[in-house]
């Protein structure tokens, strides 16, 4: 392996690193396995360089790595029903949904950020305990006195009301 | 979509092992029947993902991560380099040793075959033990980034650290006044940084150690789980500190050492006296000195990056200077006040910080053109001051920054100015209702201000020019340096800090929540 680690690449890395997490992670990958997948994907791809066609573009072409180490992922799994997860991942591959149109404009993170600021104490709350502490659904639901399946409708209301104002933030913003 | 296929949902992305195998299977058929369903899952699970990415703790700085595991890579390729070079080495020893055996005639060949036998047989152990070792021993982490002066002291000589240099077992990097750095462990990742004035030893030979002797000094460790066996061990001079896996704060001065951990376990242990030792765990921290070893929630600072003077008014009015080595800074009393269990009590009389320790706060906010100020505060149940200033920092009569109060609102100065002084009009905070705890952060940094009252934010502006017409003066909390007592502010103080960078709203609704947690009414 060349022993380099230039601007171009550097820059692809930075320039697709957001699109190229969240992909993995729509493929049902655990939030906690995203990173070492990227990294992964990111490698080969350093690595094969020269096997990427000239008409196929680099994110494509990492999209394409990283749909194959998901599955082969799920695959080695040693997890219960891993063909279901594998199954799972394959439909996901292939779906398309509003938040990968959000995650591939140029202005996600600003927008995302922007959406969080108009969050109240409430949501905000839930969100730090859920994913800055990274405290389990059942954890929280003790702290605040409610039941695990309220949080999670909680949050599963948060992430599509996030959704729905970055979506509206980006189109303000014509990004 | 019907109720049961929602909870699966919801579950399935909370958790993706939390569906039993029946239901996972129910759950993908529910996946091939609608493509509605998948939208929405994937939907979920990316808006999950980009919501980790920005605020949990672990998950920043990727192109980083990427960059040190080409490094890594790179790095495995030059060690099988060097083991490689020493198998041609021990080839090359071997065969010239045949040639010089084999010009001996006087020699039997049977000698000669049982010298090389045991040659042959001894090169193969050197190789051996040659990759065992170079794989058991050697560096132990490296240098991701170096700022200021850095020194890193190896078999007693000492060079200047730079970024990639790695670490051994037996060096030690001694730091002074504007250094900061930060290394990642070869085995695991585990990561540990420093800022400021300290010095810091790495003992243990083997590639897996992580032992780390802090003589003084401040350090951040971000640890992965450990192995069973071979945690990560912080020593002081007072105290042993284990780590499991965890993110952890420990500060070591000549009397003391704390550890504050943000996530995870820590058993902490004196290395003197009854040799006790506490599991601390996230959220709380452990101080050692001669005499006792002290628990308690970690109230105050939550984050210790860009953070200048601290006070946690725990019995003593005194605030942590985090200049040099971490040193205590004195508020001098005046008037009526006194320092009580967790809070300072104003009625009447004021606190002035130390001139040194008021001199730093304004060069190095000036240095870095940015300043944040945080407090915990419960003005008086009576209290409707016409003007009584709570802070002021600067000179007398024109104060670089200037928090009071007037009748419930609180208002702020902030001087910026574009080469030569000005003012800026006074601005409105917010209201900070009488007897009740408030948190006010207020932020100024790239050219704007914010303020934020018990987490949310009330004030968010454009401020043109910057803090070069900041001048050394005082710093005072309760009243003006030449005030009566007729316009102090009355109330408690429970918490105090001034930052050389603005504060997030993350931050500032996070650290209202802990308090708010923590506070006895």
């Amino acid at each position: 392996m060349t022993d380099r680690y230039d601007d171009d690449f550097e820059q692809l890395v930075r320039g697709t690193q957001i699109r190229i997490r969240a992909y993995i992670a729509g493929m049902g990958i655990a939030s906690h396995e995203v990173d070492d997948v990227a990294q992964d994907v990111y490698i080969e791809y350093f690595r094969n360089e020269e096997k990427r066609p000239q008409d196929v573009e680099p994110e494509r072409w990492l999209k394409g790595i990283a749909r194959n180490l998901c599955l082969n992922r799920f695959r080695r799994s040693a997890r219960r029903a891993r063909l279901h997860h594998e199954a799972i991942g394959e439909m996901l591959a292939e779906a398309n949904s509003t938040a990968d149109r959000l995650v591939s404009g140029k202005a996600v993170e600003h927008a995302l950020d922007s959406c969080l600021e108009k969050l109240d104490d409430q949501q905000h709350q839930l969100l730090e305990m859920r994913y800055r502490d990274e405290l389990a659904s059942k954890s929280i639901a003790e702290t605040l006195d409610s039941t695990a399946e309220a949080i999670r409708v909680a949050l599963y209301r948060l992430r599509a009301s996030l959704r729905d104002c970055m979506d509206a933030t980006l189109a303000r913003e014509n990004v | 979509m019907t109720d049961e296929i929602d909870s699966l949902l919801q579950r399935y992305v909370d958790d993706r092992d939390a569906l039993t195998p029946d239901e996972l299977a129910e759950f993908t058929e529910h996946l091939r029947q609608s493509a509605t369903l998948r939208e929405r899952l994937r939907d979920q699970l990316v808006m999950h993902e980009l919501i980790c990415q920005r605020l949990a703790v672990d998950r920043g700085n990727f192109p980083a991560q990427v960059e040190q595991r080409l490094r890594d890579l790179n790095g495995a390729g030059d060690l099988a380099s060097e083991v490689e070079a020493q198998v041609q080495g021990m080839q090359q020893l071997a065969s010239e040793e045949w040639d010089h055996w084999a010009e001996k005639r006087d020699v039997g060949k049977r000698r000669l075959r049982r010298v090389l036998l045991g040659l042959a047989a001894a090169a193969a152990i050197a190789l051996v033990c040659g990759y065992l070792g170079f794989e058991s021993y050697g560096p132990v982490a490296r240098l991701q980034s170096v700022e200021g002066p850095v020194m890193l002291v190896r078999d007693g000589k000492q060079v200047a650290a730079r970024p990639e240099m790695w670490i051994y077992g037996g060096d030690k990097l001694t730091t002074t006044l504007g250094a900061a750095w930060e290394l990642r462990y070869h085995t695991d990742g585990s990561l540990l940084s420093g800022r400021g004035d300290g010095d810091i030893a790495f003992v243990g030979g083997r590639r897996d150690s992580k032992q780390i002797v802090l003589n003084y000094g401040d350090v951040t460790a971000d640890a992965k789980p450990q192995p069973t066996g071979k945690p990560m061990r912080f020593l002081s001079p007072q105290g042993e500190a284990v780590v499991v896996g965890t993110k952890l704060h420990f500060l070591a001065t000549s009397d003391v050492s704390r550890l504050d951990v943000e996530h995870g376990k820590v058993l902490l242990r004196r290395l003197t006296g009854d040799g006790s030792e506490q599991l601390i765990e996230t959220g709380r921290f452990g101080r050692i000195s001669d005499d006792q070893l002290a628990t308690g929630v970690t109230l105050w600072p939550m984050e210790r990056f860009g953070l200048v003077v601290d006070g946690r008014f725990d019995n003593t009015a005194n605030m942590q200077l985090r200049l040099t080595r971490p040193v205590e800074a004195e508020l001098i009393p005046r008037g009526d006040v006194q320092a009580r269990p967790g809070r300072l009590q104003l009625d009447g009389g004021a606190y002035q910080l130390s001139p040194f320790a008021a001199d730093a706060v304004v060069e190095r906010c000036q240095a870095a053109n940015a300043v944040s100020v945080e407090l915990w505060l419960r003005p008086d149940k009576d209290f409707k001051p016409e003007r009584s200033t709570l802070l002021a920092c600067g000179p007398e009569d024109q104060p670089n920054l200037e928090i009071w109060a007037e009748d419930d609102a609180i208002l702020m100065r902030l001087a910026t100015g574009n080469g030569e002084s000005s003012q800026q009009k006074p601005v409105r905070l917010g209201a900070l209702p009488a007897g009740r705890w408030s948190h006010l952060a207020v932020a100024y940094g790239n050219g704007r201000l914010i303020c934020y009252v018990d987490g949310r934010q009330t004030l968010s502006r454009t401020w043109p020019g910057d803090l070069s017409t900041w001048s050394p003066g005082y710093f005072m909390i309760g009243d003006a340096w030449r005030g009566d007592g007729s316009q102090a502010w009355t109330g408690e103080i429970g918490a105090l800090a001034v930052y050389e960078r603005p504060l997030s709203i993350h931050e500032a609704f996070r650290n209202w929540r802990r308090l708010q947690t923590a506070t006895q009414p």
